[in-house]
């Protein structure tokens, strides 16, 4: 029987089907189904007729054809008559094939699910940043909690230390609070007081300016 | 036997099936109803369900009712349920539980 009839199941012409259809990698359609199929050839032979959500890798179309179908290739002969919805990668149409259908090609899906990808991504880094942000919020917590251990062990240290060299122990704490919190804010601090006085000496040189402005201003005020 | 109605090795199949003048062959599962003129269930099929033909022939396992005008049973055939024939004939081996009448 089985030499007879292969591994390939047939709806034979004048047989009607109405169900569900599981596990087949190869079905030729004579008579009349209306099922999803899920495989990986499907023959709808002259005179079949198959109406429903189709899944196949390979489809021969040459009787009627009614549904959604996600195809690899196609080919429709003359006899074909297809409506409804059709995804396919490739296509062959033979003369006389009859469509009334909506013809998709593949690659516009492909395109939907990387966009859904990228946005998945975008979400993700979202969460990312935010816990990032969570995270910074903590550590700037922590950051002011070491500043308050610090200056807590640095009050003893000045007692100790004590009298005689208060601004040498006052530096050593500020010392301590600078490290800790940022050292590159320190660093521009340090360099303000007496290079900006520089720069704005120069500056006036450059002008041709000397001691202008609010010693000037004041002179005639005290003349007056 | 030129055509035919063949649910394959495999096939898993849940509904109603008309076969219309030609045969059906089931080396499959199929879980329904079947009408048909000649209904031929394989060695691995398996049928679930209700069973109309004129004519059967069973070597695989059959569950539910089957309602015939001739029935066959070959040494591998299983049949489990009621079973309504004209004529039949059960092959040696064969196993057969449930209940057995006339069609008519």
């Amino acid at each position: 029987m089985d030499k007879l009839t292969g591994n390939k199941a047939v709806i034979a012409s004048g047989a009607n089907f109405k169900g569900q259809i599981k596990n087949t990698p190869s079905i030729e359609i004579n008579g009349t189904v209306e099922a999803d199929i899920n495989a990986e050839k499907l023959t709808i032979g002259e005179g079949g007729k198959f109406v429903g959500a189709a899944n196949v890798e390979l489809v021969v179309i040459s009787g009627h054809y009614d549904g959604n179908m996600d195809a690899g290739s196609i080919w429709a002969t003359a006899t074909a008559e297809i409506s409804g919805k059709i995804q396919y990668k490739t296509i062959q149409l033979d003369r006389g094939a009859a469509l009334n259908c909506r013809f998709i090609h593949n690659w516009k899906q492909e395109k939907i699910t990387s966009k859904k990808n990228d946005d998945v991504v975008a979400k993700k880094g979202s969460l990312n940043t935010g816990d990032i942000d969570i995270a910074s919020h903590e550590t700037k917590d922590k950051i002011t909690e070491i500043d308050k251990t610090n200056k807590k062990s640095a009050k003893p240290k000045e007692k100790e230390e004590a009298a005689g060299d208060e601004p040498k122990s006052a530096m050593n704490a500020f010392d301590a609070q600078g490290r800790s919190d940022n050292s590159d804010f320190r660093l521009f601090a340090d360099r303000s007081k007496k290079e900006v006085v520089d720069d704005k000496q120069l500056r006036g040189k450059r002008l041709g300016i000397f001691k202008f402005g609010s010693r000037a201003a004041k002179l005639p005020d005290a003349q007056g | 036997m030129d055509e035919f109605t063949h649910i394959s090795n495999g096939m898993e199949i849940e509904g109603n099936l008309n076969g219309g003048d030609l045969p059906v062959i089931v080396d499959g599962r199929f879980t329904g109803e079947i009408h048909a003129e000649k209904v031929i269930l394989g060695e691995y099929g398996l049928f679930v369900g209700k069973l109309f033909a004129a004519h059967v022939e069973i070597s695989g396992q059959f569950n539910g009712e089957l309602v015939c005008d001739i029935l066959n049973v070959a040494a591998t055939g299983k049949i489990d349920g009621s079973v309504k024939a004209d004529t039949l004939s059960i092959d040696l081996g064969a196993e057969v539980m449930g209940s057995i009448g006339r069609a008519t």
